[in-house]
């Protein structure tokens, strides 16, 4: 039969330049009735409540906080409510600060550039920091990961490459095809998705050894 | 009586300051992190809701900080400076109080919180020092913009309970330390911009 709503769950907010931010949420079971979800708020010790400034630009079940809506340094207390004919549900409080949740887009343009300094061979891959992130002002600073493998092989080969953009690898076997990838966080905060992979071919030419 | 002899001495750069301040403001984000971490994953989701304090009580929440990037980029490099150097004073005789709490605290890790609080309150000590020796590197005459009593200075302040059973211990710490995480981020974050812009 028909009931109220099932109580939704906040299920994460992110921010990817600690500018913006945006809050998903699951919805419960919608009770076999047309279900309505809406985000609510408050900020740091003020007891006004707000509405969720925009349902789309996030996607299905999302909340996208702009910079006019977002401030750095104060506690949201985030709930969903769930309403349909036969009556309503709400989550349990989610607490952000946008400090914490930080999470950068990957990084992009990745190269792979097979070359040589003193005749000894190596790869050179470089990359920039995701579009968003103000690095240059120091309001974001990034530090990167990179991992490579063979097109074949099972395991990657991780490599920390701190604050830098570029990264040179050795010991890499001839005429071999290699995946890599790059991936990047703020000093305090969650690692992107790794980036899309670049492919680079080592050629035979020449013999590399360790 | 310098190591180095006489003359040879090179003084040192602001950006090279900066950049040791900017390691210590880091260390004391993260060192702060993972306090709440100790401290929080021993209490039950329910206990957690219960400890949720409005950080708008904070002792610090007087000093008018800039809330987003924006504001941030606005502020000149002394009063950036002056606010961190403010903050990190705020906080000398709360971190005294947290070390001497972590001792008796009613938590299966106040051991590690004590280690942790004890080197917070050294770091944040020093990290002072420093953001004092770059201004007066920047403006000899001393005088700056923000004046220090801003800060009222701290008696326990309103956010903390004022029992001593066991609860009102852990709600007094926890309460302290969430606020000092929160300073820890933005005074991490100003010296960052401060590098960056120095650089």
């Amino acid at each position: 039969g028909q009931t109220p709503p099932g109580r939704p769950v906040i299920t994460e907010c992110r921010s990817p330049e600690k500018e913006t931010f945006t809050c998903w949420w699951v919805p419960g079971s919608s009770g076999g009735l047309t279900t309505k979800y809406s985000l609510h708020y408050k900020i740091d010790g003020s007891q006004e409540n707000y509405e969720c400034p925009d349902y789309k630009t996030g996607g299905q079940n999302s909340c996208y906080f702009n910079k006019s809506y977002t401030s750095v340094w104060n506690t949201y207390t985030i709930t969903v409510i769930a309403t349909n004919n036969l009556g309503s549900n709400i989550s349990e409080p989610l607490y952000v600060d946008v400090a914490y949740i930080v999470q950068p887009h990957q990084p992009e343009n990745i190269t792979a550039e097979f070359t040589t300094l003193d005749q000894k061979p190596y790869l050179m891959v470089k990359w920039d920091p995701p579009k968003k992130a103000d690095t240059k002002s120091g309001w974001m600073t990034l530090q990167y990961e990179l991992r490579i493998k063979p097109e074949k092989g099972l395991i990657w080969e991780n490599h920390f490459a701190g604050n830098q953009k570029q990264f040179n690898i050795y010991s890499l076997i001839p005429g071999e095809v290699y995946l890599v990838e790059v991936h990047c966080k703020p000093d305090h905060g969650y690692w992107s998705e790794w980036s899309h992979t670049t492919y680079v071919q080592i050629p035979h030419y020449m013999r590399v050894r360790d | 009586q310098p190591l180095c002899g006489a003359g040879s001495c090179q003084p040192i750069l602001v950006t090279d300051l900066l950049d040791r301040a900017a390691k210590v403001s880091h260390r004391l984000h993260a060192l702060s992190t993972a306090a709440s971490n100790d401290l929080n994953n021993h209490f039950a989701p329910a206990l957690k809701l219960v400890m949720m304090r409005p950080l708008s009580l904070c002792h610090t929440s007087s000093l008018n900080t800039p809330e987003d990037k924006e504001q941030v980029l606005q502020l000149s490099q002394e009063d950036l400076l002056t606010m961190v150097a403010l903050l990190l004073k705020s906080w000398g005789t709360p971190l005294l109080y947290l070390v001497k709490e972590a001792q008796e605290l009613p938590h299966p890790a106040n051991d590690a919180l004590l280690w942790k609080m004890a080197e917070l309150s050294q770091q944040t000590e020093n990290l002072a020092r420093g953001i004092d020796k770059i201004l007066n590197k920047l403006d000899p005459t001393g005088f700056h913009s923000f004046s220090t009593d801003l800060i009222s200075p701290w008696s326990g302040g309103p956010g903390l309970e004022m029992g001593s059973d066991k609860k009102s211990h852990l709600l007094n710490f926890h309460f302290l330390l969430s606020c000092f995480r929160r300073d820890s981020n933005k005074i991490d974050s100003f010296v960052k911009l401060l590098r960056c812009r120095a650089t």
